[in-house]
């Protein structure tokens, strides 16, 4: 492999990490504070990209559309929190993750019914598919907004988490949520923050992602759910840092094996990766970093 | 080791967790059928201790010797198989279980049927009446019991309590006072005692010997009426009011 | 054998005994009272209420919701559908099959067999890894398994013909092989949870580190469940397998997932009993809304298809009744005898 390709594969690794690691936050949020994932999580994505569909079809531009993409995340973050969160408080997480499956499902029927069960494009504007030349180098541009917009984000965020009280409040629940739920239930503020946070990473994410695939459906959520999943699981569970950090590990297994399978198996790839977060599992049940450690009180 | 003595034995354990010292170079020893108290203030690392005991926690340094086998940092299930069972500070039964089955489910090996061997630890507790019931529906105090009962039924040499008498009234607490001596001075059983407890008339009445934490580090240890007049402890511990909340 | 508490297996019998009376009033309607199209869904029930009860095996024993038991329906019905189908049909649509596969024609037991044992070592290799996992991330875990199943089965076409799916599977199942399936699984089932095993995966369901601290192998005690429980769901696939003549991979997918774990949860996943009633109640919402769902004309207005209906229906009410009850209908209770007051 020539230099050239390989700082592409790179770049291409790197802003797949990116929409990895805010999607892996996104999840991680929500978990750390109440113990448990959102199965719904990936219909956050799909609301935000079906929001953009209908604005850019009617004549918004792409970017413009995104905004309210990410405003339409935050509300469908607060409506899974209301309908399948709120209401169990308590119940046992069997409930909660089935009903939060069950608000999935729910999303789905409605926008197959509603509007249609085939994948509709967006135009993304022609200039970001673009390519900037730098010697002998090809750098997509869309790529580098995708990392620039991930680094902002990011840094916004560690920025809110270390000097805001909500934020500080969240990274205390984060950082040890056995202890923070031994303290007594979380206290419905920092739920319902956590799902807004969750919204914004989602919805930026989202965005990232459409601009990617060019296109929405009703079960486009799906693949964003199990990624950010696996991301949270390699990162090691519990830890926000964790999440950003399996983010990218996932990015660069999920591009090494499409760079390196033979074209036949390349249908495979997400089931191999899987496999492959299997196997480092399989060594390290607790990813990359420890899980906080359990504290018998 | 050539005869393995029949001790737990605890050396030079310390236990730091992410900038504090939980534990600081702590060694104890506990024999069967002794009853040892573990005494000091909220804070000062008494739970850590069972819980590195009890293989919870791996500690940073030093070793836990039982019956002259080596289980520093080994998974829980198994230091359970080498004889040592637990309570925990803020009870842990398994609530949507009925006592009975509470205690059914952690019995290893049976030379008699299960049943039977379950009720005989539920009588002893004095909560046979009980067994039916769900454990999570229970009073306090009769969990404490379910806890202790659950803990003996896994056949143990050594059983750590870690304040098994707190939020008890004084009824309540002298029966507790009573089944604890019957289990350390029953030869069958031929099982030591670790308790923790804030209660000094319990501990003191009941304790062959005391060693006392005070940030992580022993500062005193030996038979109760001369821990009591320890100048240090007087100074650290009792000089500060225990008080009843959990640490 | 002294760890069996008489006790619990005293209750877990009386239960049986009640529930395969229950089974056996469906399995004489069937036969004697109702007409040919009413008689295939009492038979379609008891072998849904097989799987459910299956699933529940596992996620009522241990708390932990798993997506991946469609997994194991998946591989269970492909292994039993291309075991016990007839060489000739196997050279006609799956020529690429290897030869020793191709000549098995396997009666309705060996098929079972066969697949019991595909599945078995599909859930060893999957269950290690999972059962050491943090609980709370093991339901997405299973969800990940059912995925990468679906993917395999949807794109090997050598084996499984991919979306076209597996054809001309013959018919090897009557209805009192079904009543048997659902009685022999619903006995192991009761059994298993009566067991020390049992037990001992509920007393992990309630506090793991408690558990872990008296003794107990969480990761051992979960493998066993997940084990216990994909044998059971492989015996059921298989008999669903030879009862549905063709089916593809769509039916092992998030709707069918939804569906049954719907069934257990509405029930209550606490109880076989539960499992059993939920999978009623879903079957009649299934089938009381199937006519809608392809559209219907109130008076003048002609309503469209609506695919999805049911589930959106079935997703709506269990929402409101894990409101209502968290536990589900049954909670943890049994079908038993009224304790006598004391
Ligand atoms: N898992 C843990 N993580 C971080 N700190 C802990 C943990 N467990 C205990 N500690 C700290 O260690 C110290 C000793 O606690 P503990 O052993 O519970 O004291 P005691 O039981 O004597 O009241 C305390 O400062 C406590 O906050
Ligand atoms: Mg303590």
């Amino acid at each position: 492999m020539t230099v050239e390709l390989l700082v592409q594969q790179l770049i291409n690794a790197l802003s797949l990490g990116s929409i990895y690691a805010l999607l892996a936050l996104g999840l991680a949020v929500v978990y750390s504070v109440l113990g448990l994932l959102n199965f719904a999580y990936g219909e956050i994505i799909t609301i935000a990209g079906y929001c953009m569909f209908f604005l850019v079809s009617g004549g918004m531009d792409f970017w413009y559309a995104a905004i309210f993409g990410v405003i339409a995340a935050i509300a469908t973050s607060l409506l899974i929190q209301l309908v399948a969160f709120r209401p169990l408080r308590g119940a046992p997480a069997n409930a909660v993750i089935f009903a939060s499956f069950a608000v999935s499902i729910i999303i789905k029927a409605l926008i197959s019914n509603v509007i249609s069960p085939r994948p509709r494009g967006i135009p993304v504007p022609s200039w970001v598919d673009g390519v900037i030349q730098l010697g002998s180098f090809r750098l997509p541009i869309l790529a580098l907004i995708t990392i620039a917009i991930a680094v902002v984000a990011m840094v916004a965020l560690t920025w809110a988490l270390h000097y805001s009280t909500p934020g500080l409040a969240i990274r205390a629940a984060a950082e040890d949520f056995t202890v923070t739920r031994l303290m007594g239930a979380p206290a419905g503020r920092l739920i319902l923050l956590a799902f807004v946070l969750s919204g914004i990473l989602a919805g930026i994410a989202g965005v990232l992602w459409i601009a990617r695939t060019g296109s929405v459906s009703p079960a486009m959520g799906f693949t964003p759910l199990l990624q950010s999943f696996i991301a949270i699981v390699l990162g090691g569970l519990g830890n926000l840092r964790g999440a950003v950090i399996g983010g990218f590990a996932l990015a660069f297994i999920e591009v090494a094996l499409q760079v390196l399978l033979p074209t036949a198996v390349v249908p495979f790839t997400a089931a191999l990766t899987l496999v492959a977060v299997v196997v480092i599992l399989y060594f390290r049940p607790q990813g990359f970093s420890k899980l906080a450690q359990e504290r018998v009180a | 080791m050539s005869t393995p003595e029949r001790q737990l034995a605890v050396s030079g354990v310390t236990m730091r967790f992410a900038g504090l010292v939980a534990l600081d170079d702590v060694s104890l020893s506990l024999k069967r059928g002794e009853v040892l108290g573990v005494i000091g203030p909220n804070g000062s690392g008494k739970s850590t201790l069972v819980n590195v005991i009890s293989g919870v926690l791996a500690p940073t340094s030093g070793t836990v010797v039982i019956d002259g086998h080596d289980v520093t940092a080994v998974a829980p299930p198994i230091i359970s198989r080498h004889g040592v069972a637990r309570s925990f500070q803020t009870v842990r039964l398994f609530r949507r279980l009925s006592v009975r089955d509470n205690v059914a489910g952690v019995v290893r090996k049976a030379k008699r049927p299960v049943d039977q061997i379950v009720d005989e630890w539920l009588e002893r507790l004095g909560i046979l009446h009980l067994a039916d019931r769900l454990a999570g529906d229970l009073a306090y105090g009769l969990q404490r019991r379910v806890e202790i009962a659950r803990a003996l039924a896994t056949g143990p040499g050594y059983l750590l309590l870690d304040e098994p008498a707190a939020g008890l009234n004084d009824t309540e607490s002298a029966d507790l006072e009573r089944v604890i001596r019957s289990i350390a001075e029953d030869r069958e059983l031929d099982c030591g005692v670790l308790i923790i407890d804030h209660d000094m008339r319990l501990i003191t009445s009941l304790c062959d010997r005391l060693q006392v934490l005070f940030n992580g580090k022993t500062i005193a240890e030996g038979i109760p009426s001369d821990v009591r007049n320890d100048p240090a402890v007087v100074e650290a511990y009792l000089g500060t009011r225990p008080s009843p909340a959990k640490g | 054998m002294n760890t069996f508490s008489r006790r619990r297996l005293r209750n877990a019998f009386i239960t049986w005994a009640m529930l395969a009376t229950v089974f056996l009033v469906v399995t004489l309607l069937a036969e004697f009272v109702l007409d040919r199209g009413q008689s295939r869904m009492a038979t379609e029930f008891m072998i849904l209420a097989s799987l459910v009860v299956a699933i529940q095996s596992y996620v009522g024993n241990s708390g932990l919701l798993s997506f991946g038991h469609v997994a194991f329906f998946a591989v269970g019905a492909y292994i039993a559908g291309l075991a016990a189908m007839s060489p000739e049909k196997k050279e006609q649509f799956l020529p690429n099959l290897p030869d020793w596969v191709i000549s098995l024609e396997a009666s309705l037991p060996l098929a079972i067999l066969i697949a019991v044992i595909g599945v078995a070592i599909f859930a060893a290799f999957t269950g290690v890894p999972i059962s050491r996992m943090h609980q709370s991330v093991i339901p997405m875990a299973t969800l990940a398994l059912l995925v990468m199943t679906h993917t395999v089965v949807n794109l090997w076409d050598d084996v499984t013909r991919g979306t076209r799916g597996l054809v001309s599977v013959p018919d090897l199942v009557t209805t009192w092989t079904v009543f048997a399936t659902a009685v022999a699984i619903t006995g192991a089932a009761l059994l298993y949870a009566a067991s020390p095993a049992g037990l001992r995966l509920q007393v992990v369901r309630e506090d793991p580190i408690a558990a872990a601290a008296l003794g107990i192998r969480v990761a051992a005690t979960r493998f066993t469940g997940w084990m216990v429980s994909a044998v059971l769901m492989a015996i059921g696939s298989a008999v669903w397998a030879l009862n549905s003549l063709a089916f593809g991979p769509e039916q092992f997918f998030f709707a069918q997932t939804f569906s049954l774990l719907a069934m257990l949860i509405i029930g209550g996943t606490g109880s076989v009993t539960g499992a059993i009633a939920g999978t009623a109640i879903v079957s009649v919402i299934n089938e009381s809304l199937r006519g809608l769902e392809r559209g219907f004309a109130i008076g003048p207005i002609q309503v469209p298809e609506l695919p999805g209906l049911i589930q959106l229906v079935v997703a709506l009410a269990l929402l409101l009744l894990l409101i209502w009850r968290p536990a589900g209908l049954f909670g943890n209770r049994e079908l038993s005898i009224p304790r006598r007051r004391r």
